[in-house]
């Protein structure tokens, strides 16, 4: 019997006694135990020990001894001098450490037992970390490995365990460099590069015929041999697909975060196609030099178009120039090299759902096998650009024409506070190179300001000169400061944005950027500003390309500026309406925007502009309640910075124009009107900003039934878009949606057909297959069929779509409207029963318009 | 293997609601940094300082969490977790040096000093680790009130804090704890002393 037993059996009541006698003085203590436990002597007797030892202890359990911590740490320093040289292990003796990972040392050894000589790489199980857990999962990493056979993959020689009990393994020794080293050092083109990952894949192939998955592809886990041939290494989060039941768990978690699939970050069951995936992130990175990346939810992978990343700059990674150097060729080469089929095999790879990747290892290397021979591959072409293009999901809020106020909006935030800025007095020009950056900055922008005309028109084409001129000029001379440079180059870029001169601002943007980066490094709060201005211009062609620097530029700015720098809460606006329209994480965006809102009220200096902008973007998609307040401060704020003649304070008006639509449309179509007006005189009609505010004004008109002054407004920005942003298909698709619809209300229906079918082909390809302006879409073709009486034909799209969006959240009016059409076709048609049906749930609709969200 | 901060706080929230895998995932992902960090200022340290393990424990959370992701609540589930880990190394390598000095003969490893069990001065870390776990069976709390102020080295306020308690609720458990701890220690030493058990 164990001395403290009776603690342990009156452990209540002694507890009880000691914590009541430590809330006396000490000097009453003793008198109160002797009262408690009169009848108790037992009890009492432990308690007085107990504050006894309390009294005379000294301090024993401060904090472990030093001497313990300083054994159990001290070899830390020298690396880990667990098994020193000339350890002999098994048959085997130490030579030298040869690799350290998280769970295992790994030993270059030698088999000592003379027969022959043999080096073989050891692995053990670092000190310290062989728990239960640990060591079962090492020890199925040796089961996984005795049942692989391949050349490409490294072979188990043996296994066995230290005189410690700690487990260890042998394997082939394999000298060479990870895969992405190698290729960059030997300078292989794509080609050469394709050739490897098919290697890779083969031995990924040929472990799943083994029902093992790997789990852990990634560079540093494959080496290329002198002789070129490649060795897959480190089974060790492998996983077996059958007979692997509790320990698969303790694995489950076990990934290096940048090269998970999306199942394995969300912890699902894991399948080869993990592994497929896995691959297609190596391809994409062999080929871009671009490592994969997250957003920093940590859950979603982003696939991005591969070609795209091959002209870009990228934090992290070397220059563009440079990695198109590593493989023999220059960034537009390697863009073009691997748009088309690579594009579409390392999309399909990357595909978010495992059923969609390739069903197989072996089916990846076999389209790059077809690539290389220049056959076509097995990727379905017809479902290629859908494959692409379905990253671009949809905003929740289905309706078109806040869609395009958003994108106009984005446009505001950075521009108009460098719009702003004033410079107090003229100076040498001179003097301006040789100063600081901010001022280089503050100098173009005061002489782009100085240029821009208050007339529309003509004025456009001096500014344009002027940052011609001024762009030839830095790039003619390319010495020089790289941080005035830099700051010129932004200045330029952000000046051709505001001009709407999108693609050439992009270009300038890159270039800044990767200035900054030359003149600053990484870390700098200029990097994180520009790279979130380039993040707007990339969200015009290439939303998720647009999320990842975001990503970036607010990693970068909360790093340099600090968590509550207006810098961040202006990003986090920026960043939350582009994701906004990539997806519907609703409760993140908003979550953003509180945050950039919180951030942009309580910081110093002024920040009102950023303010209206984070606020109008907070009011999006709210309740009217919640919205319109937010609208009204925004512009407010507004036009207490920039008066009544401003960009800003157009796309303020057109936010409270949509807010108010339902309350009262006329008082909204005023609104949109007075936006419209200010636009023009800002920036002329040739502007996207203009467009899509008239774009908004005639979905205004449209939705109260104004079709006749809907269609002649949805014409001009449908034309204007064609010219000027041929590129920007979603903008023409709203506008050819909206005077789709327009003409099959009044009268041309024919015509109608065309447009709508025109719109449901480009959306076709940049939603996703259940987006609800896809499916509205489709029910308006369906309904300019039917106002040409092809009601056979009409049916199945109205109807069709009617059941779609029956269980969607939807914007009521869109609801009402495609209700509306299809009780009109039943109607028209003469089957009065079905109308009767429909009209049923558009009575409940209408009932219920008011419950929902404002848009 | 830490070039993720977000990796270690999901994992660090996941383990803190009860996914005790998350514990084995952690370790490999810290314990570099904690053995570099330890390390280096043990070398700073006299031999006989006892190790400040806050200063540790926050050298490391910046290291891994960073400055932008110092949420509290994954400070706090980083302090719980380091304790832990703390405890684990700390135990383990006792556990083992006692098994080599029993005469499991063994890899040579590089342990210059002997650990000093009966010890008067300073509680040995195998009796803490032993006594703990009968504490945690009748007073979980207690317990890790006593792995955050012994093995973690946290203050009590910074224990109140994990705890998400009162600073006087923690310096009541503590004191309590403590009379446990000894009491169970000096039993324990005087039982093999005296050739019991």
């Amino acid at each position: 019997m164990s001395a403290d037993e009776l603690l342990w059996r009156r452990w209540n009541e002694v507890d009880a006694l000691l914590a009541g006698a430590l809330e006396l003085a000490e000097a009453d203590r003793e008198s109160y135990i002797a009262r408690e436990t009169i009848n108790d002597p037992e009890l009492g007797a432990l308690v007085t020990r107990l504050l006894e030892r309390l009294s005379t202890d000294r301090g024993r359990l401060t904090a472990p001894s030093g001497e313990v911590v300083r054994a159990a740490f001290g070899d830390a320093g020298a690396g880990e001098v667990d098994l020193a040289p000339g350890t002999v292990v098994g048959p085997y003796v130490i030579v030298g450490r040869w690799a350290q990972g998280g769970m295992a040392t790994v030993y270059e050894a030698e088999r000592a037992d003379g027969a022959y000589r043999q080096r073989v790489a050891l692995k053990m199980l670092r000190r310290g970390l062989d728990t239960m857990d640990l060591v079962q999962r090492f020890l199925r990493e040796r089961q996984i490995l005795s049942s692989l056979s391949h050349p490409n993959i490294a072979r188990l020689l043996d296994g066995g365990a230290a005189p410690d009990g700690r487990p260890y393994l042998v394997m082939e020794f394999v000298e060479g460099d990870p895969i992405t080293t190698h290729a960059d050092a030997k300078r292989l083109d794509v080609n050469a590069r394709l050739d490897l990952v098919q290697q890779v894949a083969g031995a990924v192939h040929a472990a799943h015929r083994q029902l093992v998955v790997h789990r852990d592809i990634k560079p540093s886990n494959i080496l290329v041999n002198a002789d070129g041939s490649v060795k897959l290494l480190d089974f060790g989060i492998a996983k077996l697909l059958e007979g692997d039941t509790e320990h698969t768990q303790v694995g489950v978690r076990a990934l290096t975060p940048s090269y998970a699939s999306p199942e394995q970050i969300r912890g699902e069951s894991i399948t080869t196609a993990a592994d497929v995936y896995q691959l297609g992130l190596l391809l994409r990175e062999l080929l871009t030099g671009i490592r994969p990346q997250h957003d920093d939810a940590g859950a979603e992978a982003l696939p991005v178009r591969a070609s795209r990343l091959a002209t870009l700059e990228w934090r992290g990674a070397p220059p563009a120039v440079e990695r198109a150097t590593a493989r023999d060729t220059t960034p537009e080469r390697l863009a073009r090299q691997v748009s088309g089929d690579l594009d579409v095999i390392i999309a399909k790879a990357l595909r978010p759902e495992p059923e969609q990747r390739y069903a197989s290892a072996d089916e990846l290397a076999s389209d790059i096998r077809r690539h290389l021979r220049g056959l076509p591959i097995a990727a379905h072409p017809e479902s290629r650009t859908y494959r692409l293009r379905k990253l671009v999901r949809r905003n929740p809020w289905g309706a078109a024409a806040p869609i395009v106020a958003g994108v106009a909006l984005v446009g505001y935030a950075l521009t108009t506070t460098v719009q702003t800025r004033r410079v107090a007095t003229e100076r040498d020009r001179a003097e301006q190179e040789a100063s600081k950056a901010a001022e280089v900055t503050e100098f173009l922008v005061q002489l782009f300001q100085g240029a821009n005309p208050n007339e529309e028109g003509s004025g456009q084409v001096t500014v344009r000169d002027l940052l011609d001129r001024g762009l030839g000029e830095i790039e003619t001379e390319p010495n020089g400061d790289p941080a005035v440079r830099a700051a010129m180059l932004s200045a330029i870029g952000k000046s051709y944005y505001q001009l709407g001169q999108y693609q050439q601002a992009r270009r300038v943007m890159e270039q800044a950027v990767a200035e900054r980066r030359a003149a600053h490094g990484g870390m700098h709060r200029d990097v994180a500003s520009d790279l979130s201005q380039l993040a707007q211009l990339v969200a015009r062609t290439d939303r998720p390309a647009a999320l990842l620097i975001f990503a970036d530029a607010l990693d970068v700015a909360e790093q340099t500026a600090g968590p509550t720098a207006p810098l961040v809460g202006r990003i986090l606006t920026l960043y939350a309406l582009t994701l906004s329209r990539a997806n519907q994480e609703d409760a993140r965006v908003q979550a953003m925007l509180d945050r950039a809102v919180a951030i942009l009220r309580a910081a110093p200096g002024d920040n009102r502009a950023e303010l209206a902008t984070a606020l109008s973007a907070a009011a999006y998609g709210k309740a009217l309640d919640i919205a319109l307040p937010r609208m009204r401060e925004a512009l407010m704020l507004r036009r207490a910075v920039y008066g009544d003649r401003h960009a800003g304070t157009a796309m303020s008006l057109s936010d409270l124009a949509l807010a108010t639509e339902r309350v009262d449309p006329i008082e909204a179509d005023s609104l949109m009107q007075e936006a419209l007006t200010i636009m023009e005189a800002v920036h002329g009609t040739r502007h996207a900003s203009t467009l899509g505010i008239m774009n908004n004004l005639a979905g205004l008109r449209r939705d109260r039934g104004a079709y006749r002054e809907a269609a002649p407004l949805y014409r001009q920005v449908l034309a204007l878009r064609r010219e000027l942003y041929p590129d920007e298909s979603g903008g023409q698709a709203y506008a050819l949606y909206g005077l789709g619809l327009s003409l099959a209300e009044s009268g041309s229906p024919r015509e109608a057909e065309t447009h709508l079918r025109d719109a449901y082909r480009i959306l076709r390809i940049s939603e996703s297959p259940g987006s609800i302006l896809l499916t509205l879409t489709q029910a308006a073709v369906g309904y300019s069929l039917a106002r040409q009486r092809r009601f056979t034909e009409a049916e199945p799209l109205l109807a069709g779509a009617a059941t779609r969006i029956r269980d969607v959240p939807l914007n009521p009016v869109d609801r009402i409207s495609l209700l509306e059409r299809v009780v009109w076709m039943y109607r028209a048609w003469g089957r009065d029963a079905q109308a009767a049906g429909y009209e049923e749930q558009l009575d409940h609709a209408r009932a219920t318009r008011g419950d929902a969200g404002a848009s | 293997m830490t070039d993720s901060p977000g990796q270690v706080t999901r994992l660090l929230a996941s383990w803190s609601d009860g996914d005790d895998r998350a514990f084995a995932e952690l370790v490999t992902l810290v314990y570099d940094d904690l053995r570099a960090i330890a390390h280096r200022r043990l070398v700073a340290a006299g031999s006989h300082q006892t190790l400040a393990t806050t200063a540790l424990v926050n050298e490391v959370y910046l290291r891994l969490v960073g400055h932008s992701g110092g949420h509290w609540e994954s400070r706090a589930h980083f302090f719980a977790f380091a304790s832990r880990a703390m405890r684990h190394i700390l135990v383990d390598h006792a556990r083992r040096a006692r098994a080599e000095k029993r005469g499991g003969d063994a890899v040579q490893v590089g342990l210059e000093e002997p650990i000093m069990a009966g010890n008067d001065s300073v509680a040995d870390v195998l009796g803490v680790d032993e006594a703990v776990k009968h504490l945690a069976e009748r007073n979980p709390r207690m317990a890790q009130v006593v792995e955050l102020r012994f093995f973690g080295g946290l203050d009590v306020s910074e224990t109140a804090e994990v705890l998400r308690t009162s600073v006087r609720t923690v310096e009541r458990e503590w004191t309590r704890a403590k009379a446990y701890l000894l009491e169970m220690l000096d039993t324990r030493e005087a039982e093999a002393r005296d050739g019991v058990g």
